[in-house]
């Protein structure tokens, strides 16, 4: 009787790269199905946690206030003695969304008092309403 | 002798088609360039809104009846101090049933100076929770 001993398959290279293939497009899958892309903020802003279920909507005015007195508005950076009149100029070029929202992006740690100069000037200029960005707390 | 050129046309055009596989490499190149640019790029986060409602003494005593409002204060070390007492955490059954038996529209929420928007949030919240009909952050400077 004759064995035949069968040779080992020569596998392609390429082969063993179909199971990582199929890993790299499920993921793909997901982070473009799953995952927002959103332009990045001025600078690192970590907001507060609040239980509020409200989803937060696009405002027309986005303020995003940082620890140190960093401020930007619609993603530009803006000095503090500026906010006035650049909230003014954004709040000129968006008068077709009424009632005008400015929607807050602020740091948690930011302080009572940086928080009330910034509310001031914002009051005095568009006093429709104001929200504030926050997170749901991590369960 | 080498056979003429129609000859080896022709013969070539009967030959079989090899069998030639799509190479995977520049494939994957490109599957990965948009993973990398997805998973930098998307962002997970699901953004929640909270009013902020800035109230000053004098607007908030044109508009409402000055008894129906509430004054709380937040101490610099983040204690809520109301009805003339601080009340911690603990307390907040006793707190609740305090500002129900008020009959009140609104309760202005003086932050001190020093405490964090965090705190701010918590403590409006937790008024909100507790049975505060409207919660305002005060603007003046805190005394």
């Amino acid at each position: 009787m004759k064995l035949s001993i069968r040779k080992p398959r020569t596998s392609n290279n390429e082969d063993n790269l179909i199971p990582m293939i199929n890993v790299v497009f499920l993921m793909l899958i997901f982070f473009m199905l799953a995952g927002q892309i959103t332009a990045s903020d001025a600078f690192k802003v970590s907001p507060p946690t609040s239980d509020s279920d409200t989803l937060q909507e696009k405002a027309a005015i986005e303020l995003t206030l940082g620890q140190a007195d960093q401020l930007a508005i619609n993603g530009k950076e803006i000095a503090l003695s500026d906010l006035r009149l650049e909230l003014a100029r954004a709040i000129k070029s968006d008068l077709g969304a009424a009632p005008i929202t400015v929607a807050l992006k602020a740091d948690a740690r930011m302080s009572a008092l940086q928080l009330r100069s910034i509310l001031a000037e914002i009051t005095r200029i568009s006093p429709n309403s104001i929200t504030l960005y926050t997170q749901r707390a991590a369960l | 002798m080498n056979p003429p050129a129609t000859q080896s046309v022709a013969f070539k055009l009967l030959q079989h088609p090899r069998k030639s596989r799509i190479s995977l490499t520049p494939l994957i190149d490109v599957v990965f360039i948009l993973l990398l640019f997805f998973m930098l790029s998307s962002s997970f986060i699901q953004w929640r809104a909270v009013d902020l409602q800035p109230a000053s003494h004098d607007t908030a005593s044109i508009a409402m009846d000055p008894d129906k409002i509430l004054y709380a204060r937040l101490t610099a070390t983040g204690e809520l101090y109301l009805f003339e007492r601080l009340w911690s955490m603990a307390e907040d059954a006793a707190l609740a049933v305090k500002i129900n038996q008020y009959a009140h529209n609104l309760i202005i929420l003086t932050p001190h100076d020093e405490n964090s928007l965090q705190d701010i949030i918590k403590h409006s919240e937790r008024l909100a929770y507790l049975g505060a009909s409207q919660v305002a952050l005060d603007m003046n400077p805190s005394p």
